[in-house]
């Protein structure tokens, strides 16, 4: 009885953004066991589900789990709903035709050496220091270059985007006013990007693609471009950065996992699929129920949110041996960090891509490095990541 | 041994191209990114490959079935 209060109360105190993250793990494990399916207080009230099972079962059934009005929870203060992240059938799937091509493997292959050449640029702007900050060096930079590149956007805007970012992100949870602000502001500038090159010859990047797609034989208009450029912007940033953070966090404290990595880097990619499945930006996202519902006992009503715990289902032991532990090599590994059903990541070739390539040149350079000594950075996020880069720091 | 016959059920395929990479030999990715079976037929060499992708598959979209002695 005693335990089964504790569960109740770790279940209402849910949530998976801020300190939430600080102990997500160990509280993942114990809902998984005691309350796969639970209600938090937190943001206004939601579901969570935290078995796989369950979060495939739902993620296969759009029709009763609609996105509709968001995915994210809380919102990111976008005033109309995103383009295609926040729209259900039939529009969804014509909205991501458009884009798909721009994000097939066969694309993904053609960028690959200007994704290369981006991660070696950053690289070469700390190639003569010894104490660094990867995060902001290069976690954060790197998708940044990648994407403007891939945009047709000119980097030395890239600090605003980073703010319009942070406080979508980052802030929505304690400061909603800024993000209302932060998402107003970069809804403007993407207007105003994509209204210049208007009069302009069609340019082969993501908002050239944009600007020429048709659906139902008509062209986009200025608010579904809007909508869609603004998704095109958040998704793939700070998502990426604090994957390659968080797994530049866990090798700088596991030399066994770096060494097996610097002799094979052929293990890079299956590497990058366990940070994805452990160590991920997008812990969860949500659904709204469409009609009455019943789930593992509990009834949803009309409505209600439900938060699909990617980040928990990503360790449910009946799917994943040994679920808490990263193994670098395993196999197979059918994670759903980016998602499964329709709404699967439509930038997850490139997030991958990107991840695989930085961890190889990073690695090529440093075949040994440590958390700078007297530092405890968080496994989550984008904050500062000190390293010491010849292995001199913390054992 | 006899071959495996691979499919994929284009239904249930969201263009994850976690096959594409477990065994290229099998599977590519059409314009869109979903997974396109290219050599329906594998024999032994291959088949750890894509047993893996099947497993490696998020939607379960992918089954591999020993064919039969006629097919």
């Amino acid at each position: 009885m005693m335990n089964d209060d504790r569960i109740q109360a770790l279940a209402r105190d849910f949530r998976h953004h801020d300190e939430g993250l600080d102990v997500a793990f160990e509280v993942y494990r114990e809902l998984r066991e005691g309350c796969p399916v639970g209600f938090s207080e937190h943001y206004g009230g939601f579901w969570f589900v935290t078995r796989f099972d369950d979060i495939h079962r739902i993620e296969q059934d759009p029709e009763t789990f609609a996105v509709s009005p968001g995915m994210l929870l809380p919102p990111m203060g976008n005033e109309r709903p995103g383009v295609p992240i926040d729209i259900d059938p039939p529009m969804h799937g014509k909205y991501r035709r458009v884009m798909l091509p721009a994000f097939s493997p066969q694309q993904i292959d053609r960028l690959e050496p200007m994704v290369r050449r981006s991660a070696i640029g950053l690289l070469d702007t700390f190639a003569h220091e010894r104490a660094v900050d990867v995060a902001a060096r290069y976690a954060v930079p790197f998708p940044m270059v990648v994407f403007c590149e891939l945009a047709g956007l000119p980097t030395d805007e890239s600090g605003k985007l980073e703010d319009w970012i942070n406080r979508i992100f980052y802030v929505r949870t304690h400061d909603y006013d800024s993000t209302l602000r932060a998402a107003a502001e970069l809804t403007s500038y993407i207007t105003s990007v994509l209204e210049s090159r208007k009069g302009e010859e069609p340019r082969d990047d993501l908002f050239g693609r944009l600007l020429t797609a048709e659906i139902d034989g008509r062209r986009l208009t200025d608010e579904e471009l809007a909508d869609y450029g603004f998704i095109l912007v958040v998704a793939g940033l700070d998502t990426t950065a604090w994957v390659l953070r968080s797994s530049l966090w866990y090798l700088a404290q596991h030399p066994e996992d770096r060494a097996k990595l610097h002799e094979q880097p052929e293990l890079v990619a299956t590497a990058v699929e366990e940070f994805l499945r452990c160590l991920s930006s997008v812990q969860g996202m949500a659904r709204t129920v469409t009609r009455d519902v019943d789930l593992n006992g509990h009834t949803l009503r009309k409505g209600d949110r439900v938060l699909l715990v990617f980040g928990a289902g990503n360790r449910d032991e009946a799917k994943f041996p040994d679920g808490d532990r990263i193994v670098i090599d395993r196999q197979p590994n059918p994670h759903v960090a980016f998602g499964a059903g329709i709404h699967r990541c439509m930038g997850s070739n490139l997030a991958r891509r990107e991840l695989r390539v930085a961890l190889e040149e990073f690695l090529i350079r440093y075949p040994d490095f440590s958390l700078a000594s007297g530092s405890d950075p968080v496994w989550y996020g984008i904050d500062p990541l000190p390293l010491m880069l010849d292995g001199s720091g913390r054992a | 041994m006899t071959p495996v016959r691979v499919e994929v059920d284009g239904q249930r395929c969201q263009g994850h191209n976690r096959c594409v990479i477990a065994c290229p030999e099998v599977f590519e990715s059409d314009e869109y990114g979903y997974s396109v079976v290219k050599l329906p037929e594998v024999g032994p060499e291959l088949e750890p490959q894509v047993r893996l992708a099947e497993a490696d598959c998020p939607e379960n979209a992918i089954t591999v079935e020993r064919a039969s002695t006629t097919g």
